[in-house]
């Protein structure tokens, strides 16, 4: 409680110094923001440490198996090792400490070695040609499914006990349940093979072979096709899961005093409902968000498989059913760091979006 | 012995002696009915799962007759005695009659509960369904583990046949029964996962006890841990360790997914226990001078069970996702019977582009989402029930 | 205070649904409301004073209705309002520009991401007053409530103190010059010299705009102070119903007499609490006869059969009691 000195009734009574606003926005964005900003390279350098011992701890020393490989095709012994060893971009006969920095300069060069059977190929070439395809059909994914979970949920939480909510509630709570490539078999088998809507073989890849890419309508026609069906499995997966917080978020919110304050004060319920609710209610929804879109790199290895969509995760599939260490290594390591590189971005959104984090534990009593 | 002693008469020696605790329990108080009724559901538990059904059950039995005797006693805290009259000492004994009291009453609270919520209680049967079908299933089908190529229908190119009256979820690729696979498939995968499940939540809750009630250092270290492990992607990591390290036993996986699940339970673990610490009722009793050890186990601990019960519902079920998802990609070992192998062995012989197999790729597919649904729904309930705020309604 | 009556109840009955069965929060009220008139409606926690203050805007929450009654508002321009009746768009005009309500300065009575300066304006569009004015008109609220008008403007509510955004909520409260403003526990979040610098600004406030309040409260000392009437309620009705000195210094009822004698006195020396013994009725089956009888020391049988109107027995001063004289006599005793 804060104890205000007896005074007489006309002089103000004292406030905390409290400073014009853009101040007070540089200062405590600047703190917190740098403290994120810290914690994120910390986490980072942590990530790429781990994948490093990762791989080397790994049974069977896979230089040697390399040397293995390149002798059985008749290469003497010396040639095929440094050959193996230019692979790696490491040295296994160095110590420890010597190889984890090279490592270490490698990455700052955005060197992440060369492919073990594809010889010649960067990993960092080969992430390149899959990454957009995972970032486009799981981010799509993602954003349809917040966005129809968002208005579905507020709706819900709205018109709270109608059949409207009580179907949809039953509907969500059951998607929610189901793991997402169980949706991908499903769709598969029920869509194409029992009801033939779609031919599957058809739809592998990420978009007809011989169409030239490029915005044409051709392309861009056939890329959705193609897309439909991951990016359908991707939301109804993680719809349920939005819509039933958002509607649980959203009635916490209803129950709140501003709003009955809001209500007596005679505002229209559109602008009840957009800045008093929706905005309050989607915060948490938002954290979620943007820790979600972490996520998205990763994408779904068994989706993807599935549907044999070219992504990242399917890459990564395929590099450890082959043993391509570099490129198992290399496509972990960029899917765990968009992970902390995203966390960093929710922090640093969600200190912006909600000023009582922003503006530190401020209230007085 | 215990996980493999499935519908066998070992199963119901253990149940007969387990469920003596119960019985005898009930003798020695007096409640007659509930003994009996406790010996009869250890047995039959028993003789479905083994050592590892018989024992939990043992133990709720053995607290639902404890929590029916204590409703006669008097309860010193509440009766007219005076505060001088009124000790805090209590034998150790009486401590765990106390506490197995508190756990049968909670035990006939949430199947009260349950009951009423329609959704919940779905979400149980739907997990008990698939529970007794692994367990006693086998007493009833047989395991059709050889290829069976006698059943070929004349013309047909393949195995495969679609559900019949003989064969009601029809014939996979090598002629063998659907159901059969299906009512013996499922017991690895839902051991496994409740094993892991377990797992993952001892280590989550150790762990945040300790970081909560230690602090400094410890809790420091055990938090960094913590949110390294959670940043970084689980089942590309799962891939990765999996396809590397060979496992010989589904123990081995249990414990790989548990050493990648524990940060989530922890970090709620950590928070409960740090909030309880500040809570009303922790400070009196610290005030009224009742020592840490009484403070841990009668004030903290009693709140988290509910929440750390809801948490492992939710281990399993990732679990099962982490698992199922391992073997449909090929990178574990495959042995069958196991709803994942016949999703992996459908899609390899082509089971995916032929609708006389579609049964058996169907089938293991529904189980799994039904089981998984199950225990969601069941979760969630649990949920409201423990947390009365989350209830709808008046 | 005027005579013209400004708010007009008649015999307001309201129930909400509860799972055990429907509560009647409210039974019966009916009272006048004159200009510049201040009731303190004073009682214990569950007897429906706040039920009925949310009532008379129909702020009730949604599993709670209006049974019976009317409630009569007269504007400034003397025509009369049936607020029963009123559409939602007509309901939505009259709430703020007619009625207001000060509801207990918690954190939660104002949006937490919105700066208090968007809640002006909020409130200002949608009644049709232009920004500029608002803003203007805020700012000299804020000077007369005694904060520093530009800063609180644009702050953010978990900035200021509980006083302070108390002190908010009341200045909002007259941006659009309502006839009536309806408080809710105003004082009860916050400190005893907060409370003081509240109260002396509230009749500042009332002395130069000259605004009605309903002031709803189970502190008497508050209610001593700023009230011109006071009416108490139990179990839902209105017992007692006067001027604040006959109904202080005169009560009629017994359950005012005991409010009186359960408040410790400086002067008197470390004698035991005097409290009412038994506890609030269950509004769901509430007793026959006068609701507060089993708590009564002048009950008889009469009581128990026969539940007591409320009629006049000085000019002005209502009273719901079979005993009233004997109270008045008892208290006369007590105060000598």
């Amino acid at each position: 409680m804060s104890t205000v000195p007896a005074q007489s009734p006309t002089t103000p009574v004292p406030m905390a110094v409290i400073k014009p606003w853009h101040t007070r926005l540089r200062e405590r964005l600047f703190g917190y923001a740098i403290r994120v900003i810290l914690q994120g390279l910390i986490t980072v350098w942590a990530v790429t440490t781990f994948t490093f011992f990762l791989i080397r701890l790994m049974p069977g020393n896979p230089v040697d198996i390399k040397i293995d490989q390149l002798m059985q095709q008749g290469i003497p012994y010396e040639i095929a090792r440094n050959q193996a060893m230019g692979l790696f971009a490491f040295n296994p006969d160095e110590p420890l400490p010597v190889q984890y920095l090279a490592y270490l300069g490698n990455l700052l060069r955005f060197d992440l070695g060369n492919s073990i059977t594809n010889p010649g190929v960067r990993v960092i070439d080969q992430i390149a040609a899959f990454l957009p395809w995972t970032l486009f059909s799981v981010g799509s994914g993602l954003l349809i499914s917040f966005a129809l979970g968002v208005t579905l949920g507020t709706a819900m939480a709205y018109w709270r006990g109608s059949v409207f909510d009580n179907v949809l509630t039953a509907i969500a709570s059951i998607l929610y349940g189901i793991p997402d490539y169980i949706i991908a078999l499903l769709l598969l088998i029920v869509g194409g093979v029992q009801l033939r809507l779609f031919q599957i073989g058809e739809l592998r890849g990420a978009v007809d072979p011989g169409i030239a890419p490029g915005l044409t309508l051709e392309y861009i026609g056939s890329v959705l096709k193609h897309a439909l069906l991951p990016v359908s499995t991707y939301v109804l997966a993680s719809v349920g899961g939005w819509i039933l917080t958002m509607k649980s978020s959203t009635i916490a919110t209803l129950g709140e005093d501003y709003i009955a304050v809001a209500k007596a004060r005679g505002l229209p319920e559109r602008r009840i409902l957009t800045a008093y609710v929706a905005r309050n209610a989607m915060l948490p929804l938002v954290t979620r968000l943007a820790i979600s879109i972490g996520f998205v790199v990763g994408g779904s290895v068994i989706v993807e498989e599935l549907f044999q969509y070219p992504g990242l995760g399917r890459s990564l599939l395929r590099a450890i059913n082959s043993r391509d260490y570099t490129t198992m290594q290399g496509i972990f390591l960029v899917i765990s760091i968009s992970v902390v590189v995203s966390n960093m971005l929710a922090d640093l959104m969600m200190g912006w979006l909600d000023p009582r984090i922003r503006l530190g534990k401020g209230h007085r009593d | 012995m215990g996980l493999d002693a499935v519908a066998s008469p070992t199963g119901l020696v253990i149940g007969f002696v387990l469920g003596l605790i119960p019985l005898l329990v009930g003798w020695r108080y007096r409640q007659w009915k509930w003994g009996v009724i406790g010996w009869l559901v250890c047995l039959f538990s028993s003789f479905g799962c083994g050592l590892i059904g018989g024992l939990p059950v043992a133990v709720l039995a053995t607290s639902l007759v404890i929590s029916y005797a204590f409703a006669t006693r008097e309860d010193p805290y509440t009766s007219q005695a005076s505060l001088d009259e009124v000790t805090f000492d209590e034998t150790w004994q009486e401590y765990l009659l106390r506490q197995m009291a508190a756990l049968g009453h909670g035990v006939r609270t949430s199947a009260r509960m349950l009951a009423r919520n329609k959704v919940g209680f779905i979400g149980f049967a739907g997990v008990m369904f698939f529970v007794l079908m692994s367990a006693f299933g086998p007493l009833f089908i047989e395991y059709e583990g050889e290829a069976n190529f006698s059943r070929r229908q004349p013309g047909a190119s393949s195995l495969f046949q679609p559900p019949s009256a003989e064969f009601p979820l029809g014939l996979d690729w090598q002629g063998r029964s659907v159901l059969s696979h299906i009512v013996y498939g499922g017991r690895t995968l839902i051991l496994t996962s409740i094993q892991a499940g377990l797992i993952a939540t001892v280590i989550a809750v150790a762990l945040g006890s300790l970081a909560a009630l230690l602090g400094g250092f410890v809790d420091q270290a055990i938090s960094f841990l913590g949110n390294f492990v959670l940043t970084i992607p689980q089942f590309p990591l799962l891939l990765v360790l999996a396809s590397l390290i060979s496992f010989n036993s589904s123990l081995g996986l249990a414990l790989l997914f548990a050493a990648l699940n524990w940060p989530a339970l922890m970090r709620a673990v950590r928070a409960q226990a740090l909030s309880l610490r500040k809570r009303d009722y922790v400070e009196a009793a610290v005030a009224l001078d009742l020592g840490l050890g009484h403070v841990i186990m009668r004030e903290v601990f009693p709140n988290m069970v509910s929440y750390i019960a809801v948490n492992f519902i939710f281990s399993v079920r990732s679990a099962m996702y982490a698992l199922v998802g391992l073997v449909v990609l090929g990178i574990v070992p495959l042995s069958e019977p196991d709803w994942g192998v016949m999703i992996f062995m459908g899609r390899q012989q082509g089971a995916l582009f032929n609708p006389a197999a579609a049964s058996m790729l169907l089938s293991p597919i529904i189980a799994i989402a039904v089981f998984q649904l199950s225990l969601v729904l069941f979760a969630r309930s649990l949920e409201e029930i423990f947390n009365p705020r989350l209830r709808s309604g008046v | 205070m005027a005579e013209r009556p400004v708010l007009q109840v008649r015999n307001v009955s309201i129930s909400y649904l509860a799972r055990r069965g429907r509560v009647r929060a409210v039974s019966d009220v009916s009272f006048d409301l004159h200009e510049g008139e201040t009731l303190a409606l004073i009682g214990e926690s569950g007897c429906g004073k706040s039920t009925l203050n949310l009532g008379l805007i129909r702020q009730l929450p949604a599993n709670a209705t209006i049974d019976s009654g009317s409630i009569l508002y007269t504007r400034r321009d003397g025509q009369i309002v049936d607020v029963l009746k009123l559409r939602p768009q007509e309901l939505r005009r009259f709430l703020w520009s007619e009625v207001s309500m000060v509801f207990q300065g918690a954190l939660n009575a104002l949006n937490p991401v919105l700066r208090v300066s968007d809640v002006v304006y909020d409130t200002a569009s949608a009644h049709g007053m232009p920004r500029a004015e608002a803003k203007r008109r805020a700012l000299d609220l804020f000077a007369r409530v005694r904060l520093d008008p530009e800063r609180v403007f644009n702050a953010y509510p978990h900035e200021l103190s509980g006083g302070m955004r108390q002190r908010v909520l009341l200045a909002i409260s007259l941006l659009l010059r309502p006839q009536i403003v309806l408080m809710d526990e105003p004082t009860t979040a916050v400190d005893i010299l907060t409370q003081r610098s509240i109260l002396d600004v509230l009749e500042k406030l009332r002395d130069e705009l000259n605004f009605s309040v309903i002031f709803v409260s189970h502190d008497l000392a508050v209610a001593a102070e700023i009230a011109d009437t006071v009416a108490t309620m139990y179990a839902g009705k209105i017992v007692e119903h006067g001027p604040v000195n006959d109904v202080f210094y005169r009560p009629r009822h017994a359950y005012t007499l005991s409010l009186l004698n359960a408040a410790p006195r400086l002067s008197a020396g470390a004698e035991e609490l005097a409290s009412i013994p038994g506890s609030p009725p269950d509004l769901i089956q509430p007793p026959p006869g006068c609701k507060f009888h089993p708590r009564c020391r002048f009950a008889s049988d009469l009581c128990r059969d026969k539940e007591p109107e409320l009629v006049s027995k000085e000019a002005g001063h209502l009273v719901a009691c079979h005993h009233s004289d004997e109270v008045l006599a008892t208290s006369r005793e007590v105060r000598a």
